[in-house]
């Protein structure tokens, strides 16, 4: 009996131990290959632990620390929130174009250009200043052919102390080019010769284009990454800073934390500090939208940049009096009701009456923009008058204010219509994705403003999965609703032009709308002024033609009303001001970590 | 009883290769392709072009399939910088710890079945170092050191499947071990108690506890969860006492190291914070499970024959229970958790992503989402593997300790 | 609620009372059924969900349409007179059994028109419907502007939702996607694992072991990988047809391919053991044949664990199908399920809008605890061997 009795308190205490060791063993081990440590090379990297940046800026130093109300503090950490997690460091790479994987690049890239989060230009970074015909950097040569010149600044230098050369942008060119490596070619492929130098870089282009303005935007560093495997090696890891911090460590499926770099070249404009002023930022990854907000609410997390629900906004905004502050922009993306040209769409409506203008006029004139505008971005920004305007609007002008919300003028073009198509009743079949709630309440919308105008209307929401995939390769809709993303600069612009080509239908081409399109029924006067319009802005980097041309485009596609825009989608971050500076939401791809460099902890 | 064990692992293998014929076979005919994402952009076409042929989306489903079927049991050649002798390099005290009882563990698991001690509590032993040992070996597995199957890379671009799913595995392993033990915790016991006071209050509560637990599905126990004693405590407390997301705290590596190289009592603190609600919504369901089936076969142990005769002859209560119900009513207990390990790894794919838990359960459904047929395919099967070796473990450990079953 | 044993000698005289008329079966079955209040309270739950699903066009309005929903009013109005006609006429069948032990074709009449009004109603009210404007509760003030987020009111019992959508009305439809797929899991699993189960059976050899070989197969995969994946390709699979894609048709129908396995290994067991009973000996000896052993000796005797497991597989895979809806695998939105509203309403409740999430979760638990509970009391009543205070 008492054997039996000391056995099993054994016995129950070999079990206790194995769970025990069970769950320990279970999870990321920190010795173990489970995290990725920064430096690929072979010598380890130096401890950093100095609050200030050491050698350059040794006046700034002496100031900060004397006199702290004058420059900004430095130290600190910030704690970045998304609900994605970077599947790869490497941009080049499937999985690379991942908004996330910008997020954190902010902190190592560095490029040509950048895109300033105050007036959404393009701003010189690596180079001393954008190339432009204006000031000589693009020059058209007599052959046709054009040659951009880069200065790279004197002081710019990898955080390995090596210096960026002309050099690193011939591999960054060399490996874009690379057959082997899936990525967008376009622009660097026209590149026909280049002159390399050491602190200067030009590559001619076989035909004068404004797409220029946008390649080069992340320099990849020769000496780090040449002669190893470019797909593989660099998923976990990143290559030598350019940008302001360095890789510590990558738990994954957790954080992302990194490290002042301290051979960051930049100094701050305004007070001449080295930069960057925090010693480490952490992006952490909570893929649930409530919980990054109620982590944000416990100041888990100092900086996110949630989904732009309402109701995230409104209760984001909530908490503004404890110190929030509260970015609310008007996003890159645009939203734009549009009609189906080609004969596919009959699937969906039989009584399609697309073809005519009078009728997509009326449609112009029934859709109340403000009320949308109030009811989906609860009145946060202004509606659309132009898809120039998002990314581009010293461009454009405002071409669809001629369409106000006018319902007897709208049944006036309805009546009209109906006179040349002979037919008593105008059909419209609504058709978007369902699974976005801003969709779903614009269909509810238009019920009612369809109604109203007496105009039989139909909602035929579907999966997104179905809409992106049959039903926008195909054309099958009749009224369509869906949104593209705009860039800034001429060569943003100019590619918004490519989506109504008539000479590009998918799949090669954006022409969902079939505008023009072999296939479709609206093939006129306008549709071929269009595919000219676009052809020559395609071909010239003189912003005094390319401009004229833009406005007359955005005329053409207004008075055709071949889509109709409708609202910018919003971007919102919100960042605790009473613990973080120099914060400024930046809407376009650059992403709310643009300026992540100039960010300092307030309450040091 | 081996060839018996050799038996269910063929149907084990039949059943995975029909799992992954209908699985890739789904993903194929539903038209959508890793690639869609970037099909409406018309810049991309090249690329997609070019990702297609190298990842041979191109070629008839039937092709794919057998090229990822070759690939997928054929093991990486590891070379040996790669191997042991760099790992151990990189070790700390903690994974020497651990590789060494390993070592004693599988010595002490081989040694237990040639000694034959005719007694409950040896068989019950016996059968937890099988499980341990299994436990050890897959963490070790997991660091990739000795053995990888070639499971391909992510369509995401975020490295070798292999790596990814026993990375995340390990955190499950976590998430779900904890609960089953809390839920054995406090399962079984509960359920021995209402056994013994059938009928008193207690027992009507807990039956009606257990009834709505049992109904209610995880995922509304997690996002309650939440809501009440993560969001509502901190706002009437104003202390931070639990963790709606992720595994640990950003700032978890400056809390400090203990002895050894194992977690410091804050770094134990904040895992415990974010560890418990999960945990405790995976449990809950299993708790109820538990203390319903513990009832039942305490029950019927109590009404058989054997107990009569032992409380005729009037040995005390206590010993009763503890001695001839309990160990006995302890058997089918055994069973049904072998075989509720695999569920809790299918509850855990919920609580996973209400929690922001980095296990294999979030991997997947961001694979799902992108149509990662590689990292699809591996968690399907793996998960499939857990589910065909837990039943076969479950016959085992029934057989073992109870000498009445006997193996056709 | 404290239950004391009771012996079956008790209940059969509670059953027999002075009466004249025979004991039967059924009797029996009612009186213990009875004896289990909360199976019954259960039972009449579950009907009453069933009828509120049934009548949701009735219950849930909407301006300018007497009928709500968009949808012609002639077709909303008839086939809701129908229903309602069928459904009180079933109703009043079931509760007559109930009262006097009705038996034979009543009964059966009353069970098979139960059953085929809520298939009629399933499949009619989520083809139909598959978008928002035919059921959404726009609340226009003056404006012109939805009202989102109302808290519970007078004229809104259970509040709006996020898109201004009235709760009420949602819970309501989306008990359908939840009664769907209880009825086409039912009917699948209790028609699969039976037709499986007997056949490896009754017949040893070669076709019991390759049945049960495939039905280890089908128990060896594992549920929500699987239904996740199907779920998620479900509206792509271009070889289905339309009404599979979309609501929860698809999805009750993979669940119920899916979740048979363990029915058919009980029914088999069931089947080894009844088939070298005396009785069915006999039979042999009398010259019957196959079918009809199967079908008039063995089966009836099988019925109680048919009926008790596919009760608790229903409970199984409504909670299947709320998780793939949470997750966004299973009935995709705008179409209403108490699984999808949690998902929409925990991100909502957040900020202190509960409603949405606690309506739905409540008529979500509500509905599989009373399934539950009908299985367990189904349990105690239909196995005359277990004595009664046994739960």
């Amino acid at each position: 009996m008492n054997r039996l009795w000391r056995s099993r308190k054994v016995l129950w205490l070999a079990v206790l131990l194995a769970f025990a060791m069970i769950v320990t063993a279970c999870g990321d081990s920190d010795e173990g290959g489970d995290e990725t440590t920064a430096a690929p090379t072979t010598e380890a990297p130096e401890e950093t632990t100095t609050a200030a940046p050491t050698t350059e800026a040794p006046v700034e130093e002496t100031t900060t620390t004397t006199e702290p109300e004058v420059g900004k503090q430095y130290g600190g950490e910030v704690v970045v929130a998304d609900d994605q997690e970077p599947p790869t460091l490497n941009s080049f790479v499937p999985g690379g174009d991942n908004f996330i994987v910008s997020i954190v690049g902010q902190s190592y890239w560095a490029g040509v250009q950048e895109i300033d989060g105050f007036t959404l230009e393009l701003i010189p970074e690596l180079v001393t200043e954008l190339p432009t015909v204006g000031n000589g950097g693009v020059t058209v040569n007599d052959d046709g052919t054009m040659t951009v010149n880069y200065q790279i600044r004197d002081e710019a230098i990898w955080s390995d102390g090596t210096p960026i050369s002309g050099d690193d942008f011939q591999f960054t060119l060399d490996t874009i080019l690379d057959p082997d490596l899936p990525v967008d070619k376009t622009t660097y492929e026209d590149i026909v010769s280049t002159d390399v130098g050491a602190k200067t870089f030009s590559y001619t282009l076989a035909q004068p284009t404004a797409l220029y303005e946008l390649i080069f935007g992340q320099i990849i560093p020769k000496h780090d990454v040449e002669g190893s495997d470019f797909t593989t090696d660099w998923n976990e890891t990143m290559w030598s800073s350019a940008g302001p911090f360095v890789l510590d460590t990558w738990q994954k499926g957790e954080f992302i934390r990194v490290v002042r770099n301290e051979n960051y070249w930049k100094v701050d404009a305004e007070t001449g500090q080295q930069l960057p002023f925090l010693d480490s930022v952490v992006f952490r990854f909570i893929p649930e939208t409530e919980s990054i907000i109620t982590a944000f609410r416990g100041r888990e997390v100092d900086v996110i940049q949630p989904p732009p629900a309402t109701e995230t906004i409104e209760a984001l905004q909530a908490l503004e009096p404890e110190g929030a502050i509260v970015e609310v922009l008007s996003g890159p993306v645009w939203e734009h009701l549009n009609f189906q040209f080609g004969p596919k769409r009959f699937d969906r409506n039989e009584n399609s009456a697309n073809e005519n203008l009078n009728y997509r006029k009326g449609v112009a004139h029934t859709i109340n923009k403000d009320l949308i505008v109030d009811e989906i971005l609860a009145g946060q920004v202004e509606p659309l008058n132009s898809f120039l305007e998002p990314v581009t609007p010293t461009i454009s002008t405002g071409a669809w204010s001629q369409y106000d919300y006018n319902p007897t003028k709208a049944m006036e073009y309805f009546e009209l219509a109906k006179g040349e198509l002979g037919v008593d009743e105008l059909f419209t079949v609504f058709s978007t994705t369902s699974n976005n709630d801003a969709r779903v309440k614009l269909s509810e919308l238009f019920v009612n403003m369809f109604e109203e105008v007496g105009v039989t209307y139909e909602n035929q929401l579907e999966d997104s999965q179905l809409f992106f995939g049959e039903t926008l390769d195909n054309g099958i809709w009749d009224l369509g609703e869906w949104a593209w993303v705009g860039s800034p600069g001429f060569s943003g612009a100019i590619s918004l032009y490519d989506l109504f080509d008539p000479e590009s239908p998918p799949p090669d081409g954006g022409n969902y709308y079939r505008w023009g399109t072999p296939d479709s029924v609206a093939i006129d006067d306008a549709t071929a002024r269009f595919a000219e319009i676009r052809d020559e802005l395609n071909t010239s980097v003189d912003p005094d033609v390319l401009i004229p041309l833009m406005q007359e485009g955005e005329q053409i596609l207004a008075d055709q009303v071949v889509i109709f825009p409708l609202y910018a989608r919003l971007v919102t971050a919100a960042v605790w001001g009473d613990e973080v500076g120099g914060f400024k939401h930046n809407p376009t791809q650059a992403s709310h970590t643009w300026n992540l460099e100039e960010w300092y902890r307030v309450d040091l | 009883m081996f060839a018996y064990i050799i038996r269910r692992l063929v149907y084990g293998i039949v059943t995975l290769f029909a799992l992954s014929l209908v699985v890739f076979m789904l993903i194929q005919f539903s038209g959508g392709t890793p690639l869609d994402r970037l099909k409406l952009n018309p810049r991309m076409q090249p690329v997609i072009a070019q990702l297609t042929e190298q990842w041979g989306l191109d070629k008839p489903w039937y092709e794919q399939y057998f090229i990822w079927l070759k690939n997928f049991v054929t093991p990486i050649d590891i070379p040996a910088e790669e191997g042991l002798t760099v790992y151990f390099g990189k070790l700390g005290v903690r994974s020497w710890v651990a590789i060494a009882a390993f070592v004693v563990a599988v010595g002490y698991a081989i040694a237990t079945f040639f000694v034959k001690i005719e007694a409950n509590w040896w068989r019950t032993y016996r059968a937890f170092s099988i499980l341990v040992v299994g436990a050890i070996a897959f963490w070790i597995i997991k660091s990739r050191v000795v053995f990888a199957l070639n499971w391909g890379e992510s369509f995401r671009g975020d490295g070798a499947v292999w790596d990814n799913i026993f990375g995340a595995a390990g955190n499950t392993f976590r998430l779900g071990l904890t609960a089953l033990a809390i839920a054995l915790i406090i399962g079984i016991p509960l359920g021995v108690y209402q056994a013994i006071r059938q009928y008193s209050f207690f027992d009507q509560l807990g039956t009606m506890v257990s009834f709505i637990t049992f109904s209610t599905p995880i995922f509304i126990i997690g996002v309650l969860l939440q809501l009440i004693l993560a969001y509502q405590l901190e706002r009437w407390t104003g202390v931070k006492v639990f963790y709606v997301a992720g595994m640990t705290s950003s700032g978890y590596a400056e809390l400090g190291r203990g002895i050894f190289g194992l977690p410091s009592l804050a770094q134990l603190g904040d895992v415990i914070q974010h560890l418990t609600l999960p945990a405790v919504s995976i449990a809950a369901i299993s708790m109820a499970g538990y203390s319903r089936f513990q009832r039942a076969s305490m029950l019927e142990v109590m009404h058989s024959d054997y107990l009569r005769t032992a409380k005729a002859k009037g040995l005390p209560r206590r010993n009763i229970i503890v001695k001839h119900a309990l160990r006995n009513a302890m058997i089918p207990i055994v069973t049904l958790v072998s075989l509720d390990i695999a569920t809790m790894i299918g509850g855990a794919i919920i609580t996973e992503s209400i929690f922001g838990w980095p296990g294999v359960g979030r991997l997947y459904i961001g694979a799902i989402n992108a149509v990662d047929y590689p990292t699809i395919m591996a968690v399907v099967l793996a998960i499939g593997a857990g589910v065909v070796v837990m039943n076969i473990i479950a016959d085992i450990l029934y057989g073992v300790l109870d000498p009445r079953v006997r193996y056709d | 609620m404290t239950e004391r044993p009771e012996s079956d000698a008790l209940v059969l005289d509670a059953a027999e009372g002075i009466s004249a008329e025979p004991i039967t079966q059924w009797d029996l079955f009612v009186t213990r059924l009875r004896r289990h209040r909360l199976a019954t309270i259960a039972f009449f739950y579950m009907a009453f969900i069933a009828y509120v699903a049934l009548m949701a066009p009735l219950f849930t309005c909407e301006k300018n349409d007497v009928f709500c929903g968009r949808q012609p009013v002639s077709m909303s109005f008839v086939t809701t007179v129908i229903m309602l006609i069928i459904a009180a006429g079933s109703l009043y069948l079931t509760y007559r059994s109930f009262r006097s032990g009705l038996r034979g074709a009543g009964v059966a009449l009353g069970a098979v028109g139960l059953v085929s009004v809520l298939f009629l109603v399933s499949s009619w009210g989520l083809v139909d419907i598959p978008h928002i404007n035919h059921y959404a509760d726009q609340l226009p003030d003056d404006s012109g502007r939805i009202l989102v987020n109302i808290a519970p009111r007078g004229s809104l019992p259970l509040g709006t939702d996020d898109l201004g959508r009235d709760v009420l009305s949602r819970v309501i439809h989306g008990g359908r996607a939840s009664l769907a797929v209880g009825i086409v899991v039912g009917s699948l699993v209790a028609l699969l694992g039976t037709v499986v189960g007997s056949l490896a059976g009754y017949y040893p050899g070669v076709v019991d072991q390759s049945l049960m070989r495939f039905t280890d197969l089908m128990l060896g995969l594992p549920l929500l990988p699987v239904a996740i994946v199907v779920g998620r390709v479900l509206p792509e699979l271009r070889f289905l047809p339309d009404f599979l894609k979309q609501g929860a048709w698809g999805i009750a129908v993979l669940l119920g391919v899916l979740v048979w396995g363990s029915l058919a290994r009980i029914v088999r067991a069931e089947f080894l053991s009844l088939r070298e009973k005396e009785f069915v000996e006999a039979a042999r000896a009398a010259g019957a044949n196959d079918r009809r052993i199967i079908f008039r000796h063995i089966l009836p005797n099988a019925i109680s664990p048919i009926i008790v497991q596919t009760t608790l597989v229903v409970g199984t895979a409504i909670i299947i199908e709320a998780a793939l809806s949470f997750l966004g695998f299973g009935v995709r939105p705008p179409i209403p399920t108490w699984g999808g509203m949690a998902s929409s309403g925990a991100a909502i409740a957040v900020r202190g809008f509960w409603w949405e999430l606690v309506f739905s979760a409540g008529a979500l638990i509500s509905t599989v605890l009373a399934i539950n509970f009908m299985g367990d009391g189904l349990r105690d009543a239909l196995d005359p061997t277990q004595t009664i205070e046994r739960k």
